[in-house]
C-alpha cells in the first residue's frame, strides 16, 4: 500500500520541525540533503569534530611523565622490543612482573569497572569509550611524535581517531583491507603471527598498521608518522591501553541461553 | 550527566524492543553505565534478553516496595548493560500499574535510577497510553520507531502531538532524538517508495540516517533470547547498531552545540 496522500507526512514534517526548533519549511526546506543517503558519520564528521573541539574541556592535567606511564602495569609481558630513540623501555624503567601485567585479564572482582582507569592524560575523566580512545590516541601521538592515528574494528568500522590528515573512515576501512592482505601474506610466508604492516605514503610520512586481537575480535591501530620515527614500542604500550579500554569480554557469554544474564 | 531515552512507537511490533536491546548493548559497550528498562507489560525485553532466567523481580516490585532496586536490577554477565524488567504484574494489579503511571510514581522509580547510569533506554509499550506518558515525562529524549507501512507513517502526527504536549506541559527537557526507520525491506517497492517520500518530506535532522533493515537474523536471535548483535556472526548487525549508537551520540553533540550557540558560552558559575 503506497501513500497516496502526503498530507499526514507533511503534517508530521511540520511538527518535527517545530519539535526540533527548525524554521518552518516547504517540502525541501532543510539544510541537509538526503539525496545520497550517506552515513551520518561520514557526512557530518568534520563538522562534529569542530563541535567536539568547541565543547567545554576539562582542565588538562600536566602530561603524565613517561616514567610514570611505564611504571603502570599496562605493558605487554612479551613486549621485548625496546624500540629506537623513542623506546619507552628506557634504562630507568623496570618492567612490571608478569603476574601484574595485563589489565584486561585480571579476574573480575565483585564490582570491577567495565573500563579500567587509564594512565593517560585527560582520558581518565571521560566516560565514553570512544572519547577515551581518542584521548589515548592524542596522548600516544604526543609522546611518540606521530601525526595522527585511528582505531578501527576488524570490519573497518571507525572506533576513534585523532588528527587524521585524510578521512578517518577511509583510513579505518583501509585497516580491514590491509589487515586481510597482511594475513594472507603472512600465511604465504608461514608467519601467521604477522601483525604489523608499515608503508610509506610519500617521501616523509608512513602509515603503520597494527592488528591485535581481543578475545575473538580483531582490531586495528593505525598511525601516521614521519618515516624517521620508530613507532613500535609506543604502539605496543598503546595497544595494551586500548585493550583495557575496550575490555571486551567473550561476546557470546553475555546473554546466550547457556550462560544467562 | 545521565540521559533517559524512551524508545516508542504508535504502532506495535515495529521493532522497539529489538532496537532497545541491541542499541542499548552497543551503547553499553561504547559508553558503559547503560540501563535498559522494560515498561511493556508484555515483558518483551525480559524475554528477548533472557532476563527471566536471572530474576522475575522488576520495576513494579520496586514500586510496590516488594523489592529493593538492587534486587531487581540485573547486570549482564559481560557487564555491558543492566536490565530492569517490569516484574510480575498480577491481573488484579493492572489497574494499580496504570494508576502508578498517571500519578507519577512509576516515573519516579525510573527517575531515581538516573544517578547510577549514563544512559537509560526505556522500552515503551506501543501507543500513547499512560505508561508511555509516564516514560516521556521523565525522559530527556524520545526515539520514535516506524516501519514503512503507510498506516504507521500516517499515525506519526498523532504521536508527535503527544510528545509536543508532554514537552509543553510536563517536561520541557524532552527532545526528539529522531525517527528511526525499522523493518525496512529493500526488495519491497512499497518500502522503497515510502522511504523516498519520507526522506523528501521530513526534515533530514529528524530522521536517523541509520536504517534498520528487515533481517531474519533478528527473529532467530529472539528465539535464542539474545541480542542479534551477539548472535549474528556476519558482523553486519553489530556494525549497524554500533553505527546507530554513534549516530545517537553525534546527535547529542549536535544538540549540545546548538544549545551552546543559543545560550551563549558555557559558564561555570
Ligand atoms: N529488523 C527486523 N527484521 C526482522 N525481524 C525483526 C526486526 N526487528 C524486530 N523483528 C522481529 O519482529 C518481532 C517484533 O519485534 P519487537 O518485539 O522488537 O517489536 P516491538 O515494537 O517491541 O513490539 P511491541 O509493540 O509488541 O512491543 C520480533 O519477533 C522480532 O524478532
Ligand atoms: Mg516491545
Amino acid at each position: 500500500m503506497a501513500l497516496h496522500d502526503y498530507s499526514e507526512l507533511n503534517e508530521a514534517a511540520e511538527m518535527l520541525r517545530r519539535l526540533l526548533g527548525l524554521p518552518k519549511g516547504s517540502c525541501q526546506g532543510s539544510s541537509i540533503e538526503h539525496s545520497t543517503w550517506k552515513p551520518f558519520l561520514i557526512e557530518a564528521n568534520s563538522e562534529l569534530k569542530t563541535i567536539a573541539q568547541r565543547l567545554p574541556k576539562l582542565p588538562t592535567e600536566p602530561a603524565v611523565s613517561r616514567r610514570k606511564m611505564t611504571a603502570q602495569p599496562t605493558q605487554l609481558p612479551n613486549a621485548e622490543r625496546t624500540g629506537g630513540a623513542r623506546g619507552l623501555t628506557s634504562p630507568h624503567t623496570t618492567k612490571p612482573p608478569l603476574a601484574t601485567a595485563p589489565l584486561v585479564n585480571q579476574p573480575k572482582t565483585e564490582k570491577a569497572p567495565l573500563v579500567e582507569p587509564l594512565p593517560v592524560d585527560r582520558s581518565i575523566e571521560s566516560v565514553f569509550t570512544s572519547d577515551r580512545l581518542s584521548a589515548l590516541l592524542e596522548a600516544m601521538c604526543r609522546r611518540g611524535g606521530f601525526n595522527g592515528g585511528v582505531i578501527a574494528d576488524g570490519s573497518g568500522l571507525l572506533l576513534a581517531d585523532y588528527n587524521c590528515p585524510v578521512e578517518a573512515e577511509a583510513v579505518a576501512a583501509c585497516g580491514s583491507v590491509l589487515g586481510g592482505a597482511m594475513e594472507q601474506a603472512g600465511a604465504l610466508l608461514g608467519q601467521n603471527e604477522a601483525s604489523t604492516l608499515s608503508f610509506d605514503i610519500n617521501y616523509v610520512d608512513k602509515v603503520a598498521l597494527h592488528r591485535f586481537n581481543l578475545e575473538r575480535d580483531s582490531f586495528f591501530l593505525m598511525v601516521i608518522c614521519p618515516q624517521s620515527v620508530d613507532e613500535r614500542s609506543e604502539i605496543e604500550v598503546s595497544i595494551e591501553q586500548i585493550r583495557a579500554i575496550l575490555s571486551l569480554k567473550s561476546a557470546h557469554s553475555a546473554f546466550s541461553p547457556s550462560n544467562p544474564i | 550527566m545521565s540521559r533517559t531515552i524512551t524508545v516508542a512507537s504508535q504502532k506495535g511490533g515495529v521493532g522497539k524492543t529489538t532496537i532497545t536491546l541491541n542499541l542499548g548493548y552497543c551503547l553499553g559497550r561504547m559508553a558503559g553505565g547503560t540501563l535498559l528498562i522494560d515498561l511493556d507489560p508484555q515483558g518483551g525485553m525480559a524475554l528477548a534478553s533472557n532476563l527471566r532466567n536471572r530474576t522475575r523481580l522488576g520495576l513494579f516490585d520496586i514500586l510496590k516496595k516488594r523489592a529493593k532496586p538492587e534486587e531487581a536490577l540485573a547486570e549482564a554477565s559481560d557487564s555491558s548493560i543492566t536490565v530492569l524488567g517490569l516484574g510480575e504484574v498480577a491481573p488484579s494489579e493492572i489497574p494499580l500499574f496504570e494508576e502508578a503511571a498517571w500519578d507519577g510514581s512509576l516515573g519516579q522509580v525510573v527517575a531515581d535510577m538516573s544517578a547510577k547510569f549514563h544512559y537509560i533506554l526505556i522500552d515503551a509499550p506501543a501507543g500513547i497510553g499512560g505508561v508511555v506518558h509516564a516514560a516521556l515525562s521523565v525522559s530527556q529524549g524520545v526515539l520514535l520507531v516506524c516501519d514503512c507501512s503507510a498506516l504507521t507513517l500516517k499515525s506519526v502526527p498523532v504521536f508527535l502531538a503527544v510528545v509536543e504536549h508532554i514537552k509543553e506541559k510536563f517536561n520541557p527537557a524532552l527532545r526528539l532524538e529522531g525517527v528511526l526507520i525499522s523493518l525496512f525491506d529493500d526488495t519491497s517497492p512499497n518500502d522503497r517508495t515510502v522511504l523516498e517520500q519520507v526522506r523528501e518530506i521530513f526534515p533530514p535532522e529528524a530522521l536517523f540516517n541509520t536504517l534498520i533493515p528487515y533481517d531474519a537474523a533478528f527473529e532467530e536471535a529472539s528465539l535464542d533470547a539474545a541480542p542479534a548483535v551477539l548472535t549474528d556472526t556476519s558482523l553486519k548487525i553489530k556494525r549497524l547498531f554500533l553505527e546507530l549508537a554513534s549516530e545517537l551520540r553525534e546527535r547529542e553533540l549536535a544538540a549540545l552545540h546548538k544549545a551552546l550557540a543559543t545560550d551563549g558560552p558555557p559558564r561555570l558559575f
